[in-house]
């Protein structure tokens, strides 16, 4: 991975250049952040001509390390105004790796509506007009894109709500079948690929020259330490929670500890909880057969396989995957317990391409407006339709939470940065709070997952309703997860390695086996630590600083049942979230 | 005293009647506690990972009262 391609899409020129030396033995988040940061005007309409997308797979990507083909991508967010990285799970990152890139970046617009497809290969590739796939569902797209340039052609594609610039549209990537169901879905970035005129991009791999580590021995005998971790361990072995259920597994332990957020965060409990949780999911794959699927994987060297398939009755395909955060957002907070309705909004986000969680948190914050009732999911699945029609009222809808709930007057608007707030309450869980509010992504729980030691006893334990050392905690997990982004990893490999030491150990030596280096333990968090302070530098700049750490006022005032507390918190201990 | 356990996920193979995550009533002696309903339950060692009741995680050893309702996990994460 030594070379950078950047796509003009002003000139509507492909080049390949050298790796600048500053961006050597960098991937991930941590080179898709730097390079945002060094190259977008931080001050820029996150939709103009100067903004850019930066694709990276991790340092690890490519490799045979396992779980590693993750893709970062960034840019500056239409949603939240600042630095955004969303990742996801595809062989298109791994393709993009052996075919010796470090980095992908799309730069300038076209200035009419045309649509273009890049077909990238390892000396570049060429911008082809794309006008047979514009303002089609991204699924469609996909299926096209493989009718076209044959199976198993790796591909990111944007959906009509990213071409229409809708701020929570996201990226979606192929899965191992070709389904354009693998989601960078946070923050928009949809929006940015849609502002420039890109619809797709394709890989063509021939004469890849594959992914070199500096010391294969040392790779080999890392990943084994990170392989036996992840199969030993009782939640991502084979036949665990994970595999079994799902992420979705999560449902019923989040409602049982009070902290499932219900109707728009109006409670903690739901009372239909069980009947979208992951044991649902896989008994329905159970009873009806046909496509139904749990332990699906998004990836070639998964070895988790969380993934899933979802069955109609009659057996055949609806959607994949079911995921705990979109059974939540389209399924709890808007007091739909009806899996196959929640299953039904699920694709029409895929194929409209737009993030499930944000969607499910403007649904719940449009319910409080009185476009639906609580609970109602044939009208849910309507007001998504909106969006494909782009009346007036889908747009107000495509811009997220924020903007719907600002539309309506509604002041209960669970956003931080203007982002939707994922499954977890902040109220009842406090470190994962503290990772919403002071997260450079905007409220986001991969930033820092401390639902681990607080909800789950994993990696320690910690009581959820005490606000005692909970900076410290969230801010230990964002400087460790942000280096697992950089290295191409899933971020579900914290579970095992968060126990496990080896595993951990492991972590690192596939890290400098690849590339070379000495980084220990302490590396972790300092490299994590760089690339949140990077982050945060960039949103200083574009107007987003410590005023922007806080919560939405409501959840200050208003008593979150079962538990009944508030958000108890103060701003001086949020704003000590950075001091060094 | 009565107490209603309701089991998730890879522990609802322990279900007497074989019904998953339907609640189970049982009865037990007064001062019973979450590590005595386990053993009874017939969970393997190590299988059961937490026990909410009234929507807090509880230690094993904590004692149960008439009615509750115990919800038990093996080790379980998502995101």
């Amino acid at each position: 991975m030594d070379k950078i391609a950047r796509v003009n899409m002003t000139e509507r020129k492909v080049t390949v250049e050298p790796l600048p030396e500053k961006y050597k033995g960098k991937g991930g988040r941590w080179l898709s952040s730097l390079m945002v940061s060094d190259e977008v005007p931080a001050g820029c309409h996150p939709l103009g001509p100067n903004n850019k997308l930066v694709f990276a797979p991790g340092i690890l990507t490519g490799t045979r390390a396992p779980n590693s083909g993750r893709i970062s991508v960034g840019g500056k967010s239409p949603l939240t105004g600042g630095i955004k990285e969303a990742n996801a799970g595809t062989p298109f990152s791994q393709q993009l790796a052996r075919m010796g890139y470090a980095a992908l970046v799309v730069e300038g617009l076209v200035t009419d509506d045309t649509r273009w497809l890049l077909k990238l290969d390892i000396n570049g590739g060429e911008l082809l007009p794309a006008e047979d796939l514009k303002d089609k569902g991204a699924y469609e797209s996909g299926n096209l894109i493989w009718e076209k340039y044959g199976e198993k052609t790796p591909f990111v594609v944007n959906g009509p709500a990213g071409e229409a610039k809708m701020a929570m549209a996201g990226l979606a990537f192929n899965d191992p079948e070709g389904r354009a169901a693998r989601y960078a879905g946070r923050g928009g970035l949809g929006a940015v690929m849609g502002s420039k005129g890109l619809k797709a991009i394709i890989l063509d791999d021939k004469d890849a020259p594959g992914v070199k580590p500096h010391d294969e021995e040392m790779l080999r005998a890392g990943q084994k330490k990170v392989a036996d971790a992840i199969l030993s361990h009782d939640i991502t072995k084979k036949g665990g929670g994970l595999n079994s259920y799902g992420t979705a597994v999560l449902v019923n332990i989040l409602n049982e500890a009070g902290g499932f957020p219900t109707n728009n965060f109006r409670s903690g409990v739901f009372e239909g909880a069980s009947k979208i949780s992951g044991e649902a999911l896989a008994e329905a794959a159970e009873k009806r057969g046909g496509a139904g699927t749990m332990g699906h994987r998004c990836h070639p060297g998964c070895i988790i396989n969380c993934s899933t398939v979802y069955a109609k009755e009659d057996g055949s395909e609806h959607v994949s995957s079911v995921e705990y955060e979109s059974v939540w957002s389209l399924g709890a907070n808007c007091g739909i317990d009806n899996l196959d309705h929640v299953a039904e909004l699920i694709w029409l986000c895929n194929d409209l391409g737009i993030d499930t969680i944000e969607a499910g948190v403007m649904l719940g914050v449009a319910m409080e407006a009185g476009l639906a009732e609580f609970g109602d999911g044939p009208k849910a699945i309507e007001l998504l339709k909106e969006l494909y029609k782009r009346t007036p009222l889908g747009h107000i809808l495509g811009q997220g939470a924020q903007f719907t709930g600002e539309a309506y007057g509604v002041t209960r608007i669970p956003t931080v940065k203007r982002q939707g707030m994922p499954a977890y309450e902040p109220r009842a869980v406090k470190g994962i709070g503290v990772t919403y509010i002071t997260s450079t992504m905007g409220a986001d729980h991969t930033a820092g997952y401390t639902i681990a030691p607080e909800i789950l006893s994993v990696g320690g334990s910690s009581e959820p309703l005490s606000t005692k050392d909970k900076i410290g905690l969230s801010k230990a997990f964002q400087q460790t997860t942000a280096f697992i982004d950089a290295a191409g990893y899933c971020l579900f490999i914290a579970f095992p390695i968060l126990d496990i030491p080896s595993g951990f150990d492991g972590v690192v030596e596939t890290v400098n086996g690849m590339l070379g280096t000495n980084y220990t333990g302490d590396d972790v968090t300092r490299i994590g630590d760089e690339i949140l302070r990077l982050e945060r530098d960039f949103n200083i700049r574009a107007g987003i600083g410590k005023e922007a750490d806080r919560p939405p006022e409501f959840m200050r005032y208003e008593k979150l049942p079962p538990h009944n507390v508030v958000w108890d918190i103060s701003d001086e201990e949020l704003d000590s979230f950075w001091d060094k | 005293m009565e107490v209603t356990v309701v089991l998730f996920a890879t522990l609802m193979r322990y279900h007497p009647q074989g019904e998953k995550n339907k609640p189970i009533t049982m009865e037990l002696p007064e001062g019973a506690t979450i590590n005595d309903l386990i053993e009874r339950l017939g969970i393997g060692e190590n299988e059961a990972k937490q026990a909410f009741i009234r929507h807090k995680s509880r230690p094993f050893d904590y004692k149960l009262e008439e009615g509750d309702r115990v919800a038990i996990f093996p080790p379980v994460a998502g995101g």
